[in-house]
């Protein structure tokens, strides 16, 4: 799989202070990652650099685009950004309306059956007709994920974009998508624990102006000094699993919880 | 402060949120407000705020009847001892610099000059942020770190009632562990009455006393934490998501047979689990 995104050398400061010190990062095309680290170590502030919103004369390549005024346009059109701000961004008022005016603005053909089959897979056929600003807070930000989705971004960058959903909504979209998706896409998320992210398969840990570490869900344990260090939570599993291996119950950690269950009793 | 709903209705014109809603949240404890998405508890918490009137009923907070005529004379009083930290930080913040909010909020409920500072600091402290922040723009702040501030803000004029939505996004473990042991000692020390708003179910396990679930412009549920997360079944189906601790002991329970005590503490389960052999 080839290389969507690829940042070297990186260095930025935000307010006065430097957020990234030469910083490295590449991202693989297909993958889904969470990127973690402490309150304030610029997890947000890394994904707007990628979608154009911070200026930044680094090397910063793209899907094979360099990241500058030039190729901004074609860049935007690959990538999406949404955040727990994004329900304030809608264009219309309308559901149906707002995903309209996104396939318009890609050019997209049979606007109308592509939204009629997209609610029906994604089950929102109900909010089409509603009106945005009288939604909850959380069924907008379905709307706002599902408004980035429905051009099939390259690129997706989900910051804190599901914070008002309950989390079997959230982890029932993401699992559609992903099947829709077929390797497509490149999902980018942040967290601040890794309780949240149950459906990662690559860990970041981004503190102190570098990425610490990078490796895979089922690696996690090896990293577990360097989370605890960067006030990491752990996935519940590994937490569990690491306590109990601490008193001779279990050999080995487990990272799923019926595995766990059944390595316990066996 | 007792905080209750009485044969409340609210609606949108084509929409029912509340249907003769009946609730009451205990005095000097924590409460955590659950419902699907659209099932109301926005609504909730801004009928507390006053930012939205119902169609017919009552809600009593203490001794203010907060949704009668007379209530528009009290109106600061009240509003002095309600502490709200939003979802959405920012959508509340006004000024450049987060003295500046602090300030207001001060001014608005008349406190004396000569005190503001104080308060300020204290409020800064118990939350666990340095006094830099104040010279910071609100807007420049991680998402954690907003939320933070707001809840220092809410906290820095001593209300009795306090809402929280969503406060702990953003916040690793080391600042979710400072705002946990906050709002319990907010609760026994200081008898605060605190009403959350929160999808993350671990955090909810953790702290609350009492949860209260929406559904269909009722209460579906209401009990102690221990009550509602033992029936977790009944969640389940209903399409909502259980604390790790609460699956893994129906794992146990499904599975294996194993039964597991309740717990909201990853060390006693690891205790209990030890016990089993």
């Amino acid at each position: 799989m080839g290389k969507l995104v690829e940042i070297a050398n990186l260095s930025f400061s935000y307010n006065g202070k430097l957020l990234f010190d030469k910083l490295d990062l590449e991202f693989t095309e297909g993958n889904f990652y969470t990127l973690v680290g402490p309150t304030g170590s610029g997890k947000t502030t890394l994904l707007r650099i990628l979608v154009g919103l911070e200026p930044t004369h680094d090397y910063i390549k793209v899907d094979g685009d360099f990241l500058n005024p030039k190729n901004m346009e074609k860049i935007r059109s690959k990538v999406r950004f949404v955040s727990e701000s994004s329900r304030t961004e809608f264009v219309t008022n309308q559901v149906s309306q707002e995903l309209e005016f996104e396939l318009k603005r890609r050019n997209a053909n049979h606007i109308l059956e592509t939204i009629l089959e997209f609610a029906k897979k994604y089950e929102i056929e109900d909010l089409l007709p509603r009106k945005i600003s009288e939604l909850s807070r959380g069924e907008q930000q379905i709307v706002a994920f599902l408004t980035a989705i429905i051009t099939s971004p390259k690129l997706l960058l989900l910051d804190n974009a599901f914070t008002e959903v309950e989390t079997s909504r959230k982890n029932h979209l993401l699992e559609i998508y992903k099947k829709e998706q077929k390797g497509e896409v490149t999902i980018v998320e942040t967290a601040s624990s890794l309780s949240e992210a149950p459906m990662s398969k690559e860990i970041l840990l981004l503190d102190n102006g570098k990425i610490l570490f990078q490796d895979k869900m089922k690696n996690l344990v090896a990293h577990e000094k360097e989370l605890e260090k960067h006030h990491i939570e752990l996935p519940f599993s590994l937490d569990l699993s690491l306590k109990l291996r601490y008193y001779d119950r279990i050999q080995e950690v487990e990272m799923d919880s019926r595995k766990l269950v059944d390595y316990l009793w066996k | 402060m007792e905080i209750k709903f009485q044969n409340l209705f609210y609606m949108f014109p084509n929409q029912t949120i509340f249907n003769s809603l009946n609730v009451t949240i205990p005095s000097g404890k924590i409460t955590c407000l659950l419902g699907k998405n659209g099932s109301g508890k926005s609504i909730f918490v801004n009928l507390l705020r006053l930012i939205r009137l119902p169609k017919k009923g009552s809600i009593f907070v203490g001794d203010y009847e907060i949704t009668s005529r007379g209530m528009l004379q009290n109106v600061l009083e009240y509003e002095n001892q309600i502490g709200y930290v939003s979802s959405f930080p920012e959508e509340n913040y006004s000024y450049d610099t987060v003295l500046k909010e602090f300030l207001a909020q001060l001014e608005k409920f008349h406190y004396n000059p000569a005190k503001r500072r104080k308060h300020i600091e204290d409020a800064l402290e118990i939350v666990g942020l340095s006094l830099d922040y104040l010279y910071r723009d609100p807007f420049s702040l991680s998402s954690g770190e907003m939320r933070l501030v707001s809840l220092a803000i809410a906290l820095s004029h001593n209300p009795k009632v306090l809402i929280l939505e969503n406060p702990t996004i953003g916040l690793d473990k080391e600042r979710k562990r400072t705002v946990i042991n906050l709002l319990m000692r907010l609760k026994s020390r200081y008898k605060k009455t605190i009403l959350i708003v929160s999808q993350d179910m671990n955090f909810i396990n953790e702290i609350a006393d009492t949860i209260v679930i929406l559904k269909d412009g009722k209460v579906w549920k209401q009990g102690a934490k221990k009550e509602i997360f033992a029936a977790s079944k009944g969640l389940v189906k209903e399409g909502f998501s259980l604390p790790d601790m609460v699956s893994f002991r129906e794992l146990a329970l499904d599975k294996k047979k194993i039964r597991l005590g309740y717990q909201s503490d990853v060390n006693d389960l690891v205790k209990d689990i030890l016990r089993q052999e």
